[in-house]
């Protein structure tokens, strides 16, 4: 999330435990943007819900997880497997679609089961799932704990995977301009300095993870340095405007597989007026890692 | 006497303004949900939905 204390703006970020009640908070006015799992942005706007995606959380980031000790060592061996996705409506259901595909196998041959992120860890810990596949750092979390590993990265599967993108609501957008520019500058900046030291020991993933993880996850810092840092391709914040022959690509995979049944153009779901010019970017990251208020507040109230 | 009973309405639909005003201001709390402010400066304020996952 960002923070500009020069233009006195306060990005409030509001933490959900599902995408079901997100998106209910967003259609309910509640929210004015969000980081919403790309197809299901889609299919709001098929819907006819006054949304558009604006730009691009992050690019990879997920994890195909079994458990340490599966026979599985290659998508083929899947079949007849019970695999928990995020949602229907998830690029990660998309992708598991596409691999069947693309592997000759039946749509149906292995068995795809919804599951909220948080429990996919301790249900393959418990082998009720064979494996699962969602964003980080459920992955990781497996990875750590000695009962899960990874059997494909996305960026190996489907290289600059989409997962989760900004989606803002379209009178936001009419209304608000100056600060949904604003915000997207701010994701860009982040992002390009998340990975200005990449080369050299990666601190800034590193800082990262300990504020994200102690101010907005309410997770384990280290679980997060190391989901940014191993590799430290595992999860990229580059090309974050929204790709149009990608998600082109995403509502053909959609509409083949009826998770969303109106066939609409990039125009009407994104909006790619506020991608910034990286190279001509005048916002900075500042002032990071917060001021110690900002902490003490989310603090305060646990 | 209908003007007492019309004063009486009206107060109480004030009164029912205010209170769902006042309920539905301040941080949000729906089950799981929590508010992070990330500045102290406010002259403008944009709410942003995440969950914790990549």
């Amino acid at each position: 999330m960002t923070q500009h204390a020069s233009s006195g703006t306060v990005f409030q970020a509001e933490r959900f435990g599902d995408f079901p009640t997100m998106k209910e908070a967003l259609i309910a006015r509640k929210i004015d943007a969000t980081f919403m799992i790309a197809p299901l942005a889609m299919k709001l706007a098929a819907d006819g819900v006054p949304v558009k995606i604006c730009y691009l959380g992050h690019r990879d980031g997920s994890g195909l997880t079994i458990a340490k000790d599966s026979t599985v060592t290659d998508f083929k061996g899947l079949a007849g497997k019970r695999v928990a996705i995020p949602s229907r409506y998830s690029n990660q259901h998309l992708l598991m679609r596409r691999m069947m595909k693309q592997n000759g196998m039946a749509t149906d041959s292995i068995d795809l089961v919804e599951m909220a992120p948080p429990d996919m860890a301790s249900a393959l810990q418990a082998r009720s799932i064979e494996g699962y596949i969602v964003g980080e750092p459920h992955c990781a979390k497996a990875e750590l704990g000695g009962y899960g590993k990874i059997l494909y990265f996305m960026k190996d599967l489907w290289p600059n995977f989409i997962s989760c993108v900004l989606v803002v609501r379209q009178e936001v957008i009419n209304e608000r301009r100056p600060l949904v520019q604003e915000l997207v500058d701010g994701i860009a900046a982040s992002g390009k300095w998340i990975d200005e030291d990449r080369a050299t020991g990666a601190d800034h993933r590193k800082r990262v993870a300990e504020v994200v993880g102690k101010v907005f996850y309410n997770q384990d810092p280290k679980l997060l340095e190391y989901v940014l840092t191993q590799p430290i391709d595992r999860v990229s914040y580059q090309n974050l405007e929204p790709p149009k022959d990608t998600f082109d690509e995403i509502m053909a995979l959609a509409n083949e597989m009826n998770v969303i049944q109106k066939h609409m153009q990039f125009e009407e779901y994104c909006d790619t007026s506020f991608a910034p010019d990286l190279g001509t970017l005048a916002r900075k990251v500042e002032n990071f890692p917060p001021p110690p208020a900002a902490a003490t507040k989310e603090s305060e109230k646990k | 006497m209908k003007l007492k009973v019309a004063v009486v309405v009206v107060l109480l639909i004030a009164a029912l303004y205010l209170a769902n005003r006042f309920l539905a201001g301040g941080n949000l709390s729906r089950g799981s949900l929590e508010t992070v402010e990330t500045s102290n400066e406010v002259r403008d304020k944009f709410t942003v939905g995440f969950l914790p996952v990549t």
